[in-house]
């Protein structure tokens, strides 16, 4: 269970809360739990739950801090007002000749990257790519419309290329 | 000629966002074709897509490797969540 609330949250603590939130869920609820079905299967929904929570929670906290995930011109810095790349990026599979999905190094740095997303656009990221979730599903547990999804996958796409840019420079 | 322009054309964060949203659903007939006939024209917007895709592949690629790592509780953490079942 902590194996595989990591892989969601990619934060050791997080993991660690939300079992923690899991196990005594279940305790109290223990008068729901069917005998019969599998325990594992109903430990897991309820963590599943809990994932989808934190997700949505860190969703509702972003919206109160920071109104402008709304306005098409607050953050993503890679285009002026106009609408156009405002630093053209030299793209990434110009950077090698060799095969970049095939290089560690290189799927380490975007490991890095997706690491840095926001609670909330890594709740997109994980519902979609993680979970291969339809994107209509993934508005119904983060609480979002869909073009508030489009945006979200826009803006985090963006910055993992800039963060990609940047951190596959060093190298 | 420059009205048609304007409907035909978009700007690149728009072009962007297209992408995106073609990754969640299917894009609207207009859609599909305002943002194949600006990659047609665009380079910076041709790279991005490129890009994109690879992006889109690599994470693909980490979420396999991810989900075959396995991760223990500490002790520490076990007795912790023990504790709070009391």
């Amino acid at each position: 269970m902590y194996s595989w609330a990591f892989y969601k949250t990619s934060s050791k603590e997080t993991a660690e809360d939300l079992v923690q939130d899991t196990m005594v869920s279940a305790f109290k609820s223990y008068e729901k739990y069917k005998p019969g079905s599998n325990p594992k299967t109903w430990l897991y929904t309820i963590l599943n739950n809990k994932i989808i929570d934190y997700y949505r929670a860190s969703n509702t906290q972003k919206s109160v801090n920071q109104t402008t995930l709304q306005g098409s011109y607050a953050d993503d810095d890679n285009f002026d007002s106009n609408g156009s790349w405002n630093r053209v990026q030299k793209p990434l599979w110009a950077n090698t000749e060799e095969h970049l999905l095939d290089n560690p190094l290189f799927l380490k740095a975007l490991s890095g990257c997706l690491d840095n997303l926001p609670p909330n656009w890594k709740g997109v990221v994980v519902g979609k790519y993680f979970d291969h979730k339809k994107g209509s599903q993934i508005c119904k547990d983060l609480g979002i419309s869909s073009s508030n999804l489009w945006q979200i996958a826009h803006r985090a796409k963006q910055q993992l290329r800039t963060c990609l840019n940047q951190k596959w420079k060093d190298n | 000629m420059n009205f048609l322009m304007r409907i035909v054309m978009m700007s690149c964060r728009q072009a962007a966002l297209l992408d995106s949203k073609a990754s969640f659903s299917a894009l609207n007939p207009m859609e599909a074709v305002k943002l194949k006939m600006h990659l047609k024209v665009c380079t910076s917007c041709q790279d991005f897509y490129k890009d994109s895709a690879l992006i889109d592949e690599a994470i693909e690629k980490i979420t396999q490797q991810r989900e075959k790592q396995q991760m223990e509780l500490s002790d520490a953490q076990r007795n912790k969540i023990l504790e709070a079942l009391k």
